[in-house]
């Protein structure tokens, strides 16, 4: 049989192995998982839009996908207690990404229906009565703003320089990403060609791991110590 | 419109407005007519006049829901209720603060305190502890401030006179976080 899975990029490898799976109509067991590994390792091995922080998940459900498919060829194989614990844990995990997949598109269709209830403000047209406390004096008063004060935590020296670095970062993190945005693709030496010194790079390096994290930019790096290239994730 | 459709409407035009509503800005946001509109406000009052805990107001050409006048001991039971237990201590910080610190938004004092405090100063604002004053920057949303009378009853004429005053209201903790 040929089955192409959809192009679009699949958010996490529990998605992409419910989509294959119900696609044949089939519930999710062990069964049916062992039937899809081959299309689910398929679609790893050709789709490069999975992007480096994705790609240890998608991994990691590769190789129990592949423990669930030798058990089906070869029934007589044995596990460890640790695997057996491994398969299990991944039927659990997909039955409870489709019971909450299926309620978020039902909450989706909720949201986008747009029915909401408005309250009120409690006790609208109440007037005011004063009602001061008793026993109650001006020193009170003082005493609990005193004690606030004294909550909140006292400000050092050297945390400031850590909130200045901060800035730095976030400085750098636009400034990369304007470079990207007029590029489109750019390489990570490129954009520390012109760093003054260590911190410089480094600060750089940081900014695109945050970038990554925040699927800003999307990277590619051939092999260890190869250019790292960087581009607008879409 | 269908009238059932139209009285439901109204009542919740009512009911979120809490203030009088002129039956005319009823119509225009309904989209009914006027007389229909006069149809439903009757079929809605009919209801109430069933038992129940609402009823609608009407004075010259306005409209208000209100609690129904056959419950007005339970519902001054409870308002008391809610001013007369003691001042809770968040109560109490948030009363300091506002003194110290007002006029300033819930934002001001939500970051300061760390936590929601709208039921606070709701029923610091029924006791008569603060008063809530229109916003000059921001149209929508109001300051707070101790009120007079509560200044007053603490043998004070105005904030200035409160114990140390002048350096606690510009202690610079309290100068951090709001300018966070």
């Amino acid at each position: 049989m040929i089955y192409k899975v959809k192009t679009d990029k699949f958010e996490g490898p529990m998605e992409l192995l419910l989509e294959l799976i119900e696609k044949e109509k089939m519930d999710v067991t062990e069964l049916s998982m062992a039937r899809v590994a081959g299309e689910y390792l398929e679609y790893i091995k050709n789709n490069e839009a999975i992007c480096l922080e994705h790609l240890s998940e998608f991994l990691s459900v590769a190789s129990r996908l592949i423990l669930i498919k030798s058990r089906s060829l070869l029934p007589t194989l044995k596990f460890s207690d640790e695997e057996e614990e491994e398969i299990k844990d991944l039927t659990l995990q997909l039955e409870e990404y489709k019971k909450f997949k299926e309620a978020s598109e039902k909450l989706g269709k909720i949201v986008a229906a747009k029915k909401v209830s408005y309250s009120r403000e409690g006790f609208g047209g109440v007037r005011s009565v004063f009602y001061p406390p008793e026993n109650f004096n001006l020193f009170d008063l003082k005493k609990y703003f005193e004690l606030i004060l004294a909550e909140i935590p006292i400000i050092e020296e050297l945390q400031e320089e850590i909130v200045a670095e901060v800035v730095t970062l976030e400085e750098r993190i636009n400034e990369l990403e304007m470079k990207i945005r007029r590029k489109m693709e750019t390489s990570f030496s490129d954009l520390v060609a012109n760093a003054s010194d260590k911190v410089e790079i480094i600060i750089s390096f940081l900014a695109m791991l945050e970038m990554i994290k925040q699927r800003v930019v999307q990277v590619e790096q051939g092999e260890l110590f190869s250019e790292i290239k960087l581009s607008m994730s879409s | 419109m269908d009238q059932d459709k139209l009285k439901s409407i109204v009542e919740s035009i009512l009911f979120v407005s809490g203030e009088p509503v002129k039956i005319s800005r009823l119509a225009k946001v309904s989209g009914a007519a006027r007389p229909e509109v006069e149809n439903a406000l009757m079929a809605l009052q009919n209801d109430y006049a069933r038992n129940r805990g609402m009823v609608i107001i009407k004075k010259e050409d306005e409209v208000q829901m209100a609690t129904s006048p056959e419950n007005a001991e339970t519902i001054s039971e409870l308002v008391k209720s809610e001013i007369q237990e003691n001042l809770s201590r968040s109560a109490l910080e948030t009363l300091s603060i506002v003194a110290y610190r007002g006029p300033m938004t819930r934002a001001d004092i939500e970051a300061i305190r760390g936590v929601n405090c709208s039921f606070t100063l709701r029923s610091l604002l029924m006791r008569g502890l603060l008063e809530r004053i229109d916003n000059p920057e921001n149209s929508r949303g109001y300051l707070y401030k101790i009120s007079f009378e509560f200044l007053k009853k603490m043998g004070v004429d105005s904030v200035e006179k409160l114990p140390d005053w002048e350096s606690l209201s510009k202690d610079a903790r309290i100068e951090n976080i709001i300018s966070e």
